[in-house]
Parts: structure tokens; C-alpha cells; sequence
């Protein structure tokens, strides 16, 4: 990550830049337009207005330059020009509006009476009755959040493309922005290879049967000898975190139904219990856990895991999936009961669909503990049953790093997780259907 | 259509009693309606009817059938529950084609038996609405559709309005009542309004402190209540009570004369209190006469104009306040001394140490 304290100029300049001008272009429009001028002079005003302050922001810190050195503090520099062109670029949106004449062509005294009872009045049509200092706050806040998710996605982004650099671009310094694709990384990541010498090399390039793969790995030298070691972790990972989070959301859910809806002796005493159990640092139970499983003959399987994993998860689980289900009124089930089903009926049809948001919370939550998860994985697995994220750093191991191939897997075991949020968001967003039982 | 009948039902707590030993019999047709204060246990007994609630002891009868511990998918009663319970998570004619998909009826019986339960209760136009985008009214109405598309063999429903608006509720009322008459389908309705029950009840179960208080029509909760509680909870206001002495015919009450008891509470008077004896004597509003040659005197406390006739709040000797109506175009100033009198037929008497009515020999 780029902390402000690393002298990279060239990249706060682009930021900052970028940023001056998105607000420029999102927040004067708004200021233009309620004073009756077109959408399209305002984003142009504004793109100038934020250039006039990326400019002055390049030019403040080029000036501030020598007396940030002569303090020793290289930060200095950045966070005065940062603060004096937001606020010249603020007092220029503000003056801007009150500079403006009014369009006389189109102001709301003389524009042609559109409106009526016969056509219905919609949002847009009354953008001019919002304040507009309201709506430009609004376009600046929305143009800190598009940045400030700009910069949380740099390093992934940038993990992507050294995925697809070959070895020279990923170690390049300066860094390279731009580069020529390559699939090495990828193909380094997936496969064992032989370095070979070049007459083996000329032998093998006569090969008639070599696929893309082959050809791009030629190149370095090397010959594809089979699948790596990656692809089983990855698919220990998929197998390890998608069986428990069934396992840890479906067991969750039945008791959580239970500690929700029937009288149980000592509920409040067991419930303290199951969260207790998260109550210990994971790490200073690895080593029992390990005797044990050394015992059991659990070490090193996917079941070793898959349990240890569940049972992690259980207690989160419980009391996530308690939560939503006590806010489930008990009257939808009695309704059900009364209309002729049964209570297993009742919990699949109308307990579950109800808790759908809790469901998927929980199911993201689990899946991404249990697909993150690493010392646990590190001390219990070898081979068999390692998962992905104890294997990653082991890529480094002693010479060369290939920090295309360890980027490219850091890029594929983050995809399982994005599909998994991805496809439950709709989910996650709570409250669309509550409140059809109105709480008197 | 079905007779519940309920023998010494009871429902413990632990050791609190929610419902002491009761019976009732609700005839094939009938509406009768559980009325009591919150925490009586007239929801509690609903609910052991439609078997949500197990009982402690006693058996419950329906059409004969003794259902005492069946599942309540096994009872076919529908329950209107007070917000409603309709299913988040699907449209107003899912929602009514719920319980008949437990029967696994066919695609085409549903789809007609929630075609006509909607034409019934005007509701076709929200079908396909989420119950969240529907207003309260509608809500109640496809709750009611629902309960009503299974033709059950009994109606359970537990204050059913009361998540709705003042004004509403009246037209929810006729038309539940409507419905009821329609349908001739036995009905118990759970409600803590009385004007309600009144309005609503072929007979009322008035019930408080776990017990079932009195069983009977509108009329005779009304004009002959059985207890003191009854007495009070019924109309608003409630029937007025004041205390005296039987003594020779007459109730003296204290320091304001005395009034000469009707002869047909001679008989039953005598019989309860001997010759002498505390007693409470009850009047509704209207049975009170403000007339200059009344019996008894007060004096005006306050006075409301209630449109159609005035409210007269007057104050006996020992400070007790009775209602009395009278007519809209008298006027009685306030502190001004006046007399009234009671309808023979409407004054009732309760002993003071047993909370019960006198209840005079021809009826009883």
C-alpha cells in the first residue's frame, strides 16, 4: 500500500487530480442547471474548474517542495497543496453560483408552463425545488467515495496485473503501468515444469502436440510436466470452506430455531456457552488440537478440518441466525400450523424464506472465516488435505520469487469469495420486505 | 360447520393460573366473543382452541371430537391473528392460496376458490401486491381471506382490529359481522373492547382474572351483569354502584335518605340479606330520572354535552359521583341541588361481600 508518507508524488498528483476533477465535473452542473443553464456548460465549467485546481495542486507541491526538505518532512508538502486547492476549488464552486447570472431563456418565471394536473409531477421535474448547495455536498461526497474506493482498489488491481506480467515487468522499478500481458504467471501457478537446456529445448519445440501452454512456457525454457500443487489446494479450500459453511449455516439455523422458539432448560446458560467458545484465541488450541487430531487420526483429511471449521463457525452462527429468527414474529409460523402444516412445513416454507437475509449474512460470514482461515490449516494439514492460504507464502520458498505466479494465486482465491458475496448481496440488503406485521 | 365445546379447560403457568376451570359451549353458527381486560386469558383460551396452546387439564370438543392434543393442522379452524401474520416474502394471492396448497388441492381449485374469496371480500385488485405495500385495511382483508378460503369448521380470531385505525375499524366490523351472517361459520372472537363485543357477540364471554365472569347475550351482560366486575366493565361508563343499607324495603343510603326498593326485589333481598344488611345497588345511566319529586338527592358535579343527550355527573352525600343522562335540553348549573329517581325495572342489586348480583326467583 502507498502510505502519505511514501515519497511517490507522481501518484498523489494523479489522484488528486483525478479527484479535483471529478468534483469539478459532478458538483457544478447541479449549480448550473439550477440556474437554468444546460447540464452540458456546467460539466464543462467544472472539468475547468478542477483542472485550474489539479494544476495549482501540482503547482503547490512542486513550490512547497523545498520547504518540506528543509523540514525533513515529506508529508508536509502534500497535505498543505492537498488542503489549499480543496479550498480554492470550494470557494470557486461556491462563488461560481452566486457569479452566475440567471439563463434568462429558461429561468422558472418564464419557462412554458409544462406542468398541470394533466402531467404527473416526477422527482426530476422538481430538481429545482432541492437546495442546491444540498445537491453540490451531495456530488462531493459521492466523489470522495468513488475515490476513496479507488484507492482501496489499487492494490488489488494492481495484484491483477502483475498476475498477467512476466517476470522482468513485475520487478520492474519504477513499477510498469503499462505492460504486455503474458499468461506465465498464470501458467507458472498452475503447473510443474522442467527447466530445460537448449538443445532439449530445440528437441522439444519439435513437438507436434504442444498446446498454447507449452508454446508460452517455451519461451523461458521450460517444459510443462503436470498439474502443480495449486490446483489441489485451491480445491481442498473450495471442498473445506463450502462443506462447512453448509455445515456450520444448516446446523446454525436448527438451533438457532430452537433456542428462538421453544423453552429449552437452561437456554440462557447453554447460549453462553456456545459463545464462549469464541471466547479463546484460536491459536493456543492448535497444538492440543493437533495431539488430538494426531490421535484420532483426523490429521492431515479434509473431515479434520471441515470439522474443526464447523465448529468454530457453529457459535457465530447460532447467534447471528438467532437474532433474525427472533425478529421472525412467532405468529407467521402459528398461522402456518393453523392452515394445515406441519411444523417442519412451517420452517422450510415461511421460517426460511423469512430469514433469507440472515441466511446469506451468515453464509458470507462463515465461508469467508473458513476460506481465510490459516493457522489452524498451517499445523493440522501436510499435503493431503492443505488448503490454499498456508500454501501461498509457501510459493516464495528460496531463489527467484515468482511474484507473477504468487499474484496470480492470491487472484484466484479471492474470485470464490467475490462470487459468494456477489451472488448473496441481493440478500444483504436488509429491510426491503420487513414490516408486514406491524408491531403495535 | 362445528360446535366447540370446552369441559373444565385449564391452562397453568407453572403455578400462575392463566385460565382457571372453564366451560363453554359455542353452538354450530354462533359468534361468541371473549371479552376481558388485557391478561385475563381470553387470548390464552383462543389459543388452546386452535391447539398453538396446550392445555393443563380439561378437554376440548370439536363437533364431538375430542381434540385436546391434535396438532392444529389437524383441527380445521382458522386463526385471524391481530397484526395480521401475513408472509412477508409473498404476494396477497399466495398468501390466501397458502392453506389450501396444505390440502394439496389442484392448481385450478385454488385458483378458483381465491378468485372467489377475493370477489367476496373486494380485494381482486391487490392480489398480486406484497403485503408491505398494502394498507391496514387491505392487510386485515387478506387475512381474512385466507382464513375464510379453506372454509375451516370454525373461526378463531384474536382482537382482530386492533391494529387498525379508529375510524376503520367500524367498517371492518359490519363487515366481519357481514361475513359471519353470510357465512353462518362459528365464531370466536377474542376482543378487550366492549363496545365490540356488544356490537358484534351472538353471546359475550366476559372473562377477568383467569375466569370466565358471565355467558350470555349482549342484552343480559348488559342489564343484568352478573358481578360487581361485570357491573363496571360493561358501557362506558359502567353501571353506577353505591353502597347502602336493606333495611325494611328501603336502601338508606348514608346521609341522603333512603330508596324505597321496588316490591319484586323485596322477595329476593329479604331472602339474601335477612332483614338487614350492606348492599350495593346499580343503575345504568338512562335508568336515572332527573325529576323534581325524585327519591334520592345530589348535587351536580360536572355536566358533558354528548350531542344527542348531556352527560350529569352528580355527587351524593358521601362524595360517591354517579353518571346519570339526561336530556340534551335541560340545563343543570353546576352546583345546583337536584333529585332523581331510578326505573324500578332497570335498578339491580349485588351483595358487597360475595361481588355477586342478587338474582331475584323467577329467573333464577
Amino acid at each position: 500500500m502507498f502510505g502519505l508518507d511514501i515519497p511517490l508524488p507522481e501518484f498523489w498528483i494523479a489522484y488528486f487530480s483525478l479527484f479535483w476533477l471529478l468534483v469539478g465535473a459532478t458538483a457544478t452542473p447541479v449549480i448550473f442547471r439550477h440556474r437554468g443553464y444546460s447540464r452540458l456548460l456546467g460539466i464543462l465549467i467544472g472539468a475547468v474548474i478542477g483542472l485550474v485546481c489539479a494544476v495549482l495542486f501540482v503547482v503547490l507541491l512542486a513550490a512547497l517542495k523545498p520547504l518540506a526538505d528543509l523540514l525533513d518532512r515529506p508529508l508536509l508538502g502534500t497535505l498543505l497543496s492537498m488542503v489549499i486547492s480543496a479550498a480554492v476549488i470550494l470557494v470557486l464552486l461556491v462563488r461560481a453560483r452566486r457569479l452566475v447570472p440567471e439563463a434568462r431563456y429558461d429561468t422558472a418565471g418564464t419557462r412554458p408552463a409544462t406542468g398541470g394536473p394533466h402531467t404527473p409531477v416526477t422527482y426530476s421535474a422538481r430538481v429545482d425545488q432541492v437546495d442546491p448547495n444540498r445537491q453540490a455536498w451531495q456530488a462531493i461526497r459521492a466523489s470522495v467515495v468513488v475515490m476513496l474506493a479507488a484507492l482501496t482498489l489499487t492494490p488489488v488491481v494492481w495484484m491483477s496485473m502483475t498476475a498477467f506480467k512476466s517476470y522482468p515487468d513485475a520487478v520492474a522499478s519504477p513499477p510498469k503501468v503499462a505492460f504486455d500481458p503474458t499468461m506465465e504467471g498464470i501458467i507458472t501457478l498452475l503447473t510443474r515444469r522442467r527447466q530445460m537446456t537448449d538443445e532439449q529445448k530445440a528437441v522439444y519445440a519439435q513437438n507436434e502436440d504442444l498446446n498454447w501452454a507449452d508454446r508460452v512456457m517455451l519461451k523461458s525454457g521450460q517444459a510443462i510436466l503436470g498439474q502443480s500443487d495449486y490446483v489441489k489446494r485451491l480445491r481442498n479450500s473450495l471442498i473445506i470452506a463450502s462443506t462447512s459453511t453448509v455445515l456450520s449455516v444448516t446446523l446454525g439455523l436448527l438451533s438457532a430455531y430452537a433456542f428462538s422458539r421453544f423453552r429449552i432448560p437452561g437456554k440462557g446458560d447453554l447460549l453462553f456457552f456456545i459463545l464462549s467458545t469464541r471466547m479463546l484465541p484460536p491459536v493456543v488450541v492448535t497444538i492440543p488440537i493437533f495431539l488430538m487430531y494426531r490421535q484420532l487420526g483426523l490429521y492431515d483429511t479434509h473431515a479434520g478440518l471441515i470439522l474443526l471449521y464447523t465448529a468454530f463457525n457453529l457459535s457465530f452462527s447460532v447467534w447471528l441466525l438467532k437474532g433474525f429468527i427472533d425478529e421472525i414474529p412467532k405468529e407467521y409460523e402459528e398461522a402456518a400450523l393453523v392452515d394445515g402444516y406441519t411444523r417442519l412445513q412451517a420452517f422450510i416454507r415461511i421460517v426460511m424464506p423469512e430469514a433469507m437475509t440472515g441466511i446469506a449474512a451468515t453464509t458470507v460470514f462463515c465461508f469467508i472465516f473458513a476460506w481465510n482461515e490459516y493457522a489452524f490449516a498451517l499445523m493440522l494439514t501436510a499435503d493431503k488435505a492443505r488448503t490454499a492460504p498456508p500454501h501461498i507464502p509457501s510459493m516464495i520458498g528460496t531463489g527467484l520469487v515468482e511474484w507473477a505466479a504468487i499474484a496470480a494465486g492470491s487472484l484466484f482465491f479471492l474470485i470464490p469469495v467475490v462470487i459468494v458475496t456477489f451472488a448473496l448481496r441481493k440478500y444483504l440488503l436488509r429491510g426491503v420486505t420487513f414490516g408486514a406485521i406491524r408491531q403495535g | 360447520m362445528a360446535e366447540i365445546q370446552l369441559l373444565q379447560v385449564e391452562k397453568k403457568f407453572g403455578e400462575v393460573h392463566a385460565v382457571k376451570p372453564m366451560d363453554l359451549t359455542v353452538h354450530d353458527g354462533e359468534f361468541v366473543v371473549l371479552l376481558g381486560p388485557s391478561g385475563c386469558g381470553k387470548t390464552t383460551t383462543l389459543r388452546m382452541i386452535s391447539g398453538l396452546e396446550t392445555t393443563t387439564s380439561g378437554t376440548i370438543l370439536l363437533n364431538g371430537r375430542d381434540v385436546t392434543w391434535a396438532h392444529p393442522s389437524e383441527r380445521d379452524i382458522a386463526f385471524v391473528f391481530q397484526f395480521f401474520a401475513l408472509y412477508s416474502h409473498m404476494t396477497a394471492r399466495q398468501n390466501i392460496a397458502f392453506p389450501l396448497q396444505a390440502q394439496g388441492e389442484s392448481k385450478e381449485t385454488v385458483n378458483q376458490r381465491v378468485a372467489e374469496v377475493s370477489r367476496l371480500l373486494q380485494i381482486e385488485h391487490i392480489l398480486d401486491a406484497r403485503p408491505g405495500a398494502l394498507s391496514g385495511g387491505d392487510q386485515q382483508r387478506v387475512a381474512l381471506a385466507r382464513a375464510l378460503v379453506r372454509r375451516p369448521a370454525a373461526f378463531l380470531m384474536d382482537e382482530p382490529l386492533g391494529a387498525l385505525d379508529a375510524d376503520f375499524r367500524e367498517t371492518m366490523r359490519a363487515e366481519i359481522k357481514r361475513l359471519h351472517i353470510d357465512n353462518q361459520a362459528t365464531t370466536v372472537y377474542v376482543t378487550h373492547d366492549q363496545i365490540e363485543a356488544m356490537a358484534m357477540g351472538d353471546r359475550i364471554v366476559v372473562m377477568s382474572a383467569a375466569a370466565v365472569q358471565q355467558v350470555g347475550t349482549p342484552t343480559e351482560i348488559y342489564h343484568d351483569p352478573a358481578s360487581l366486575f361485570v357491573a363496571r366493565f360493561i358501557g362506558s361508563p359502567g353501571m353506577n354502584l353505591v353502597t347502602g343499607r336493606y333495611h325494611g324495603g328501603q336502601v338508606h343510603l348514608p346521609d341522603c335518605g333512603a330508596y324505597t326498593v321496588p316490591p319484586q326485589w323485596i322477595a329476593p333481598l329479604n331472602t339474601a340479606f335477612g332483614d338487614d344488611g350492606d348492599v350495593i345497588l346499580g343503575f345504568r345511566p338512562e335508568a336515572a330520572q332527573v325529576t323534581p319529586q325524585g327519591a334520592l338527592s345530589a348535587t351536580v358535579y360536572a355536566s358533558d354535552l354528548h350531542g344527542s343527550y348531556t352527560m350529569l355527573h352528580l355527587e351524593l352525600c358521601d362524595q360517591t359521583i354517579v353518571h346519570v343522562r339526561s336530556s340534551r335540553q335541560s340545563s343543570h348549573p353546576i352546583g345546583t341541588a337536584v333529585q332523581f329517581d331510578l326505573d324500578p325495572a332497570m335498578v339491580r342489586f349485588f351483595d358487597p361481600a360475595t361481588e355477586a348480583a342478587i338474582v331475584p326467583e323467577v329467573r333464577a
